[in-house]
């Protein structure tokens, strides 16, 4: 293993927009397509993209079972939507019809959460929101601070060591790129949210036609070291979560 | 609300950022030609990221001649049906009706493709008029950047369809590649020539220069049959490749799909190459280029 070696997981999907997000926050990565790439990793990025493809290219390579083992021994993951869904306890399908053909999408099991695949529908469902942060109240107390450090705000500043003169400016926006994204159904007693989006959930049109009332859907969760969210913060110029991974 | 104007007020009105994100989310992986259901599912079985939803593949759109029009969408909605991973449906150049009739199917991405008959010889369709993503094909950078400025979320190269040459493939692809790497390094003062010349917006040739790549995600397509194509173009700068007639006109085409799929993320290691490149039966026969004549070239169709 190599000292603060950064992997991201490059079967498929948009890892290079990982690597670009992980180098702006001054943290360079590998790409990770053998067993022998993850021996060096002490942290890993399970990109978004196909996870049914990642699935396939992980089984071929080898990878999967090193995969589940170096997770479940500790080591710190970050999972952005098809990295959600492999992370994820159990898969259910939006269309039930996906689990007639090809049975149920397998995952590594390593965070105590269900997730449906496909749940908004199809690409025409995609949608691009913002996350007020000050809105959100974190269930997890070290996100919660790590948001509330991340202000541009200097307590150490010389002309006011207590920091009581100068304005809180939070971050308070984070942009949530949702594609055909997977929705966090359940989870356990362990599982904390960090990110709450308020949306209907589920097929837009179906919502539409049963007249579905808005709910909060957890978009970010934690359990231990592992941090998985349905969107992309790879996509957008927002680096936060990316950094508060690094801090885990 | 900030002032946007022109075409970052096209882009921002529409679905250009999620659109272009969904082509992010398909990078590294193989688009496949599937012309029943059951080839969708080999298909999926396989790793492809997504399926191109057809009634003829491109080889037998040449062999049988005639007009090639939309696919009719009962075969459409059957294949949309058994797969779990995203669906592309062709529409005619300038079709914007059949591309209403494929956004009101929610396909998950339209290819205003040159494979098909062109329905409009002045004009291709407006994209930013629609909700749903389109790819559509270059031969060079000019080419790429009008249909990038008419609202694609996604470029390929246009290569061959059909044929199972790499050829065109390969000339299409260098050519693209020249061109942005000439705008990275071009003086400001060069790009309106630039401009005028390839018949694209300044304004788009200062966002290449800027960003030193298309604005959009860069597959690549037309002719590729083997694993080592699929390789070669990745090489090349492409960010995934289609796979057309070359799968399920070969011999063994689930066999040849996974190779093709592990190739693309292995491009670079040729040791692995070997082994995926092995006993994979017949590949498609094909038509050498040097046979084709000027008036088959399916590339030459869109502008």
């Amino acid at each position: 293993m190599r000292e603060h070696c950064i992997g991201v997981l490059a079967m498929q999907g948009a890892y290079a927009k990982h690597r670009e997000i992980l180098a702006r926050c001054g943290a360079p990565s590998i790409e990770v397509r053998t067993p022998q790439d993850l021996e060096q990793c002490e942290r890993l990025v399970l990109p978004g993209g196909e996870s049914t493809t990642m699935y396939r290219l992980l089984m071929a390579a080898g990878l999967w079972q090193p995969l589940a083992e170096r997770i479940r021994a500790g080591m710190p993951v970050f999972g952005t939507c098809a990295g959600m869904i492999l992370l994820s306890q159990r898969v259910v399908e939006q269309d039930q019809r996906a689990v007639q053909n090809y049975g149920v999408q397998p995952c590594l099991a390593v965070i105590d959460l269900e997730v449906k695949r496909n749940a908004y529908g199809y690409q025409m469902d995609s949608f691009s929101t913002e996350l007020d942060l000050r809105t959100q109240t974190p269930e997890n107390a070290a996100f919660a601070a790590f948001v509330r450090a991340d202000d541009g705000y200097d307590a150490k500043d010389a002309n006011d060591p207590d920091g009581s003169s100068l304005p809180v400016i939070l971050p308070t926006i984070l942009p949530m790129i949702a594609i055909r994204a997977p929705l966090a159904v359940a989870w356990g007693s362990g599982v904390d949210v960090l990110l709450r989006h308020r949306d209907k959930g589920g097929d837009k049109r179906r919502n539409k036609r049963e007249g579905r009332a808005e709910t909060e859907q957890a978009v970010c969760l934690q359990q231990g070291k592992i941090l998985v969210c349905s969107f992309h913060p790879e996509l957008s110029d927002n680096t936060l979560l990316h950094r508060y991974f690094l801090s885990l | 609300m900030s002032e946007l104007t022109g075409l970052q007020a096209l882009r921002a009105e529409s679905n250009w950022k999620q659109n272009v994100a969904l082509a992010e989310m398909l990078k590294g992986g193989v688009i496949m030609d599937v012309v029943t259901a059951e080839h969708g599912k080999i298909a999926e079985e396989a790793g492809a990221a997504a399926v191109m939803a057809l009634e003829r593949v491109p080889a037998d759109i040449r062999a049988d001649g005639g007009v090639a029009r939309m696919s009719d969408p009962k075969l459409i909605r059957e294949i949309r049906n058994t797969v779990s991973i995203p669906v592309m449906a062709k529409c005619r150049i300038g079709h914007f009706t059949e591309a209403r009739i494929l956004e009101a199917l929610s396909v998950d991405f339209i290819d205003e493709s040159e494979v098909l008959t062109p329905a409009d010889d002045s004009y291709h369709i407006d994209k930013h008029d629609f909700r749903v993503p389109f790819v559509c094909g270059c031969r060079d950078l000019g080419e790429a950047l009008r249909r990038i400025g008419e609202g694609a979320a996604m470029i390929r190269t246009k290569g061959e369809a059909g044929t199972g040459d790499v050829v065109e493939a390969v000339r299409h692809m260098r050519t693209l590649q020249s061109e942005i790497r000439a705008v990275r390094d071009a003086r400001r003062d060069e790009l309106t020539t630039m401009a005028r010349d390839w018949g694209v917006s300044y304004e788009l040739l200062l966002e290449v220069r800027e960003l030193g790549r298309l604005p959009v995600p860069n597959f690549s397509a037309g002719g590729i049959a083997t694993p080592a194509d699929a390789a070669l173009m990745m090489s090349l700068g492409a960010e995934s490749v289609f796979v057309g007639s070359g799968i399920f006109k070969s011999g063994n085409p689930a066999k040849r799909a996974k190779a093709i799929v592990e190739a693309v993320t292995y491009y670079q290691e040729p040791e692995k190459l070997v082994e995926l490149s092995c006993d994979l039966g017949e590949p498609m026969t094909g038509i050498g280029l040097d046979e084709l004549a000027d008036e088959a070239r399916l590339a030459r169709r869109g502008w």
